[in-house]
Protein backbone atom coordinates (compact mmCIF):
# COMPACT_ATOMS: atom_id res chain seq x y z
CA UNK A 1 0.00 0.00 0.00
CA UNK A 2 1.23 3.52 -0.87
CA UNK A 3 0.86 7.28 0.19
CA UNK A 4 1.31 8.54 -2.71
CA UNK A 5 -0.12 11.35 -4.14
CA UNK A 6 -0.52 13.08 -7.48
CA UNK A 7 1.74 16.35 -6.89
CA UNK A 8 4.56 13.91 -5.39
CA UNK A 9 5.39 12.34 -8.85
CA UNK A 10 7.50 15.76 -9.82
CA UNK A 11 9.65 14.56 -6.45
CA UNK A 12 11.11 11.91 -8.07
CA UNK A 13 10.13 11.95 -12.09
CA UNK A 14 12.08 13.94 -13.89
CA UNK A 15 9.50 16.34 -15.78
CA UNK A 16 9.93 18.84 -18.84
CA UNK A 17 6.00 19.83 -18.33
CA UNK A 18 2.91 19.12 -15.71
CA UNK A 19 -0.26 20.36 -15.22
CA UNK A 20 -1.26 19.56 -11.83
CA UNK A 21 -5.12 19.86 -11.48
CA UNK A 22 -6.37 17.99 -7.92
CA UNK A 23 -2.66 17.31 -6.23
CA UNK A 24 -3.86 15.60 -2.74
CA UNK A 25 -5.55 13.24 -5.07
CA UNK A 26 -4.27 9.75 -3.89
CA UNK A 27 -2.68 7.75 -6.31
CA UNK A 28 -3.43 4.20 -6.53
CA UNK A 29 -1.63 1.79 -8.96
CA UNK A 30 -0.09 2.08 -12.76
CA UNK A 31 -1.64 1.13 -15.87
CA UNK A 32 1.33 1.21 -18.60
CA UNK A 33 0.12 0.69 -22.20
CA UNK A 34 -0.23 2.14 -25.41
CA UNK A 35 -3.67 0.42 -26.15
CA UNK A 36 -6.49 2.50 -24.54
CA UNK A 37 -8.90 -0.64 -25.05
CA UNK A 38 -6.72 -2.41 -22.71
CA UNK A 39 -6.39 1.00 -20.45
CA UNK A 40 -10.34 0.61 -20.67
CA UNK A 41 -10.07 -3.08 -19.24
CA UNK A 42 -7.30 -2.71 -16.21
CA UNK A 43 -7.08 0.54 -14.87
CA UNK A 44 -8.13 0.59 -11.94
CA UNK A 45 -9.68 4.27 -10.30
CA UNK A 46 -7.24 6.94 -9.20
CA UNK A 47 -4.78 4.45 -11.22
CA UNK A 48 -1.70 6.77 -13.06
CA UNK A 49 -1.27 5.80 -17.28
CA UNK A 50 2.35 5.48 -18.03
CA UNK A 51 1.63 5.73 -22.05
CA UNK A 52 2.78 6.77 -25.88
CA UNK A 53 -0.32 7.47 -27.01
CA UNK A 54 -0.92 11.28 -27.39
CA UNK A 55 -3.87 11.75 -28.69
CA UNK A 56 -7.40 13.66 -27.38
CA UNK A 57 -8.94 9.74 -26.12
CA UNK A 58 -5.91 8.87 -24.33
CA UNK A 59 -7.86 11.83 -21.88
CA UNK A 60 -11.20 10.85 -22.66
CA UNK A 61 -9.61 7.20 -21.64
CA UNK A 62 -8.32 8.51 -18.43
CA UNK A 63 -11.86 10.26 -17.82
CA UNK A 64 -13.84 6.81 -18.31
CA UNK A 65 -11.55 4.97 -15.56
CA UNK A 66 -11.16 7.60 -13.39
CA UNK A 67 -7.37 7.78 -13.64
CA UNK A 68 -6.05 10.31 -11.32
CA UNK A 69 -2.85 11.56 -13.74
CA UNK A 70 -1.27 10.54 -16.95
CA UNK A 71 2.54 10.26 -17.57
CA UNK A 72 3.41 11.06 -21.42
CA UNK A 73 7.09 9.72 -22.01
CA UNK A 74 9.91 9.98 -24.29
CA UNK A 75 8.78 13.95 -24.35
CA UNK A 76 5.45 13.75 -25.98
CA UNK A 77 3.68 17.13 -24.92
CA UNK A 78 -0.16 17.45 -25.20
CA UNK A 79 -2.37 19.89 -26.74
CA UNK A 80 -3.88 22.85 -25.18
CA UNK A 81 -6.98 21.06 -26.21
CA UNK A 82 -6.17 17.84 -24.19
CA UNK A 83 -4.95 19.46 -21.32
CA UNK A 84 -7.79 21.58 -20.83
CA UNK A 85 -10.32 18.61 -21.42
CA UNK A 86 -8.21 16.74 -18.54
CA UNK A 87 -8.56 19.32 -16.13
CA UNK A 88 -12.05 19.11 -16.84
CA UNK A 89 -11.83 15.68 -15.88
CA UNK A 90 -9.78 16.12 -12.46
CA UNK A 91 -6.96 14.57 -14.27
CA UNK A 92 -3.25 15.60 -13.59
CA UNK A 93 -0.79 15.61 -16.59
CA UNK A 94 3.27 15.20 -16.28
CA UNK A 95 5.64 15.13 -19.50
CA UNK A 96 8.74 12.95 -18.97
CA UNK A 97 11.79 12.78 -21.44
CA UNK A 98 12.06 9.08 -19.88
CA UNK A 99 10.84 6.17 -21.64
CA UNK A 100 7.99 3.96 -20.57
CA UNK A 101 10.74 0.83 -18.67
CA UNK A 102 12.12 3.92 -16.60
CA UNK A 103 9.19 5.90 -16.20
CA UNK A 104 7.33 2.81 -14.42
CA UNK A 105 10.84 1.41 -12.82
CA UNK A 106 10.63 4.63 -11.35
CA UNK A 107 6.94 4.53 -9.98
CA UNK A 108 7.81 0.87 -8.82
CA UNK A 109 9.96 2.08 -6.49
CA UNK A 110 7.63 4.14 -5.02
CA UNK A 111 5.68 0.88 -3.74
CA UNK A 112 3.40 1.62 -7.15
CA UNK A 113 2.49 -1.42 -9.33
CA UNK A 114 0.20 -2.67 -11.92
CA UNK A 115 -2.46 -4.49 -9.20
CA UNK A 116 -3.26 -2.97 -5.44
CA UNK B 1 -36.23 10.54 -9.61
CA UNK B 2 -38.64 8.90 -11.71
CA UNK B 3 -36.80 8.41 -14.97
CA UNK B 4 -34.65 10.82 -16.88
CA UNK B 5 -34.03 9.63 -20.65
CA UNK B 6 -31.02 10.41 -22.93
CA UNK B 7 -30.18 11.04 -26.76
CA UNK B 8 -26.71 11.19 -28.29
CA UNK B 9 -25.56 11.39 -32.04
CA UNK B 10 -22.79 9.57 -32.69
CA UNK B 11 -21.02 10.24 -35.90
CA UNK B 12 -18.79 8.10 -37.53
CA UNK B 13 -14.94 8.97 -38.01
CA UNK B 14 -15.42 11.59 -35.37
CA UNK B 15 -12.50 11.30 -33.37
CA UNK B 16 -12.78 14.91 -31.73
CA UNK B 17 -15.60 14.08 -30.60
CA UNK B 18 -15.51 10.72 -29.72
CA UNK B 19 -16.55 10.06 -26.32
CA UNK B 20 -18.53 13.44 -25.69
CA UNK B 21 -21.90 11.00 -25.73
CA UNK B 22 -20.17 9.21 -22.42
CA UNK B 23 -18.75 11.88 -20.79
CA UNK B 24 -22.53 13.58 -20.96
CA UNK B 25 -23.85 10.67 -19.43
CA UNK B 26 -21.13 10.26 -16.90
CA UNK B 27 -21.48 13.84 -15.86
CA UNK B 28 -25.26 13.60 -15.49
CA UNK B 29 -25.26 10.44 -13.15
CA UNK B 30 -22.49 12.35 -11.16
CA UNK B 31 -25.53 15.16 -10.76
CA UNK B 32 -27.88 12.69 -10.08
CA UNK B 33 -25.93 11.57 -7.02
CA UNK B 34 -25.65 7.73 -8.28
CA UNK B 35 -22.38 5.76 -6.21
CA UNK B 36 -19.41 6.43 -8.31
CA UNK B 37 -18.55 2.98 -8.98
CA UNK B 38 -21.57 2.23 -10.62
CA UNK B 39 -21.12 5.85 -12.70
CA UNK B 40 -17.31 4.23 -13.94
CA UNK B 41 -18.94 0.92 -15.13
CA UNK B 42 -21.64 3.00 -17.01
CA UNK B 43 -19.07 4.92 -18.26
CA UNK B 44 -16.43 2.39 -19.48
CA UNK B 45 -19.42 0.13 -21.03
CA UNK B 46 -21.12 3.38 -23.02
CA UNK B 47 -17.12 4.56 -24.10
CA UNK B 48 -16.75 1.01 -25.47
CA UNK B 49 -19.92 1.25 -26.86
CA UNK B 50 -19.28 4.56 -28.71
CA UNK B 51 -16.38 3.88 -29.56
CA UNK B 52 -17.69 0.82 -31.79
CA UNK B 53 -19.84 3.04 -33.94
CA UNK B 54 -17.02 5.54 -34.45
CA UNK B 55 -14.90 3.13 -35.64
CA UNK B 56 -17.09 0.50 -37.27
CA UNK B 57 -20.38 1.28 -38.26
CA UNK B 58 -22.09 4.57 -40.18
CA UNK B 59 -23.78 6.85 -37.87
CA UNK B 60 -25.25 6.17 -34.80
CA UNK B 61 -27.15 6.71 -31.71
CA UNK B 62 -26.73 6.62 -27.49
CA UNK B 63 -29.93 6.49 -25.58
CA UNK B 64 -30.16 5.94 -22.20
CA UNK B 65 -32.76 5.44 -19.27
CA UNK B 66 -31.58 6.41 -16.06
CA UNK B 67 -34.43 5.51 -13.07
CA UNK B 68 -32.89 5.23 -9.33
CA UNK B 69 -32.35 1.05 -10.04
CA UNK B 70 -30.60 1.35 -12.93
CA UNK B 71 -29.18 2.87 -16.20
CA UNK B 72 -30.54 0.94 -19.11
CA UNK B 73 -28.38 2.02 -22.11
CA UNK B 74 -28.71 1.25 -26.16
CA UNK B 75 -26.20 2.10 -28.80
CA UNK B 76 -28.20 1.60 -32.06
CA UNK B 77 -25.70 2.29 -35.12
CA UNK B 78 -27.10 2.31 -39.38
CA UNK B 79 -24.56 -0.24 -40.72
CA UNK B 80 -22.94 -2.43 -41.84
CA UNK B 81 -23.55 -4.52 -39.35
CA UNK B 82 -21.68 -7.61 -37.90
CA UNK B 83 -21.31 -10.85 -40.07
CA UNK B 84 -20.18 -13.66 -36.77
CA UNK B 85 -21.41 -11.85 -33.52
CA UNK B 86 -19.70 -15.03 -31.77
CA UNK B 87 -16.64 -14.45 -33.00
CA UNK B 88 -16.75 -10.64 -32.13
CA UNK B 89 -17.28 -11.48 -28.74
CA UNK B 90 -14.14 -13.27 -28.42
CA UNK B 91 -11.50 -11.45 -26.60
CA UNK B 92 -8.64 -10.19 -28.96
CA UNK B 93 -10.81 -10.40 -32.45
CA UNK B 94 -11.02 -7.40 -34.13
CA UNK B 95 -12.04 -5.96 -37.82
CA UNK B 96 -10.26 -2.51 -36.76
CA UNK B 97 -8.12 -1.37 -39.88
CA UNK B 98 -4.67 -0.43 -38.81
CA UNK B 99 -5.16 3.48 -38.66
CA UNK B 100 -7.68 2.42 -35.72
CA UNK B 101 -4.70 0.92 -34.00
CA UNK B 102 -2.44 3.21 -34.52
CA UNK B 103 -5.29 5.66 -32.09
CA UNK B 104 -5.30 3.04 -29.60
CA UNK B 105 -8.39 0.89 -30.41
CA UNK B 106 -9.37 -2.11 -32.15
CA UNK B 107 -7.92 -4.67 -30.29
CA UNK B 108 -11.12 -6.84 -29.88
CA UNK B 109 -11.64 -6.17 -26.50
CA UNK B 110 -14.85 -3.75 -26.69
CA UNK B 111 -17.29 -5.78 -27.13
CA UNK B 112 -16.62 -8.28 -23.82
CA UNK B 113 -15.87 -4.92 -21.61
CA UNK B 114 -19.28 -3.73 -22.23
CA UNK B 115 -20.12 -7.68 -20.93
CA UNK B 116 -17.96 -7.38 -17.94
CA UNK B 117 -19.12 -3.91 -16.68
CA UNK B 118 -22.69 -4.67 -17.62
CA UNK B 119 -25.77 -6.32 -15.61
CA UNK B 120 -27.22 -7.56 -18.47
CA UNK B 121 -25.70 -7.69 -22.05
CA UNK B 122 -27.10 -8.34 -25.46
CA UNK B 123 -26.35 -7.47 -29.09
CA UNK B 124 -28.42 -8.20 -32.32
CA UNK B 125 -27.03 -7.43 -35.57
CA UNK B 126 -28.09 -7.80 -39.28
CA UNK B 127 -25.97 -7.29 -42.14
CA UNK B 128 -26.08 -4.57 -43.76
CA UNK B 129 -28.80 -2.67 -41.64
CA UNK B 130 -27.13 -2.44 -38.45
CA UNK B 131 -26.32 -3.48 -34.65
CA UNK B 132 -28.06 -2.71 -31.39
CA UNK B 133 -26.04 -3.46 -28.26
CA UNK B 134 -28.01 -3.11 -25.06
CA UNK B 135 -27.12 -3.13 -21.51
CA UNK B 136 -27.96 -2.50 -18.20
CA UNK B 137 -26.00 -1.36 -15.31
CA UNK B 138 -28.06 -1.78 -12.13
CA UNK B 139 -27.31 0.43 -9.06
CA UNK B 140 -25.21 -1.77 -6.42
CA UNK B 141 -25.00 0.38 -3.51
CA UNK B 142 -27.42 2.91 -1.44
CA UNK B 143 -29.79 4.83 -3.28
Amino acid sequence: MNNLKVEDLKNFLPCKECFITEPNRCVSSICASDLMSEVLLIAQKDGIIVTNLLNIQTIRTAEMVEASAIIFVRGKKPTKEMVELAKKSGISIYVTDKGMFETCGMLYEKGLSMLT
Amino acid sequence: MSEIRLSFDIKHNDFDRAGAASSNLKNSLKQLGYPPEDIRRVAIASYEAEMNVVVHASDGKMEAIITPEMVDIWVIDKGPGIENIELAMQEGYSTAPDKIRELGFGAGMGLPNIKKNSDFFEIESKVPDGTKVHFIIRRKTGK
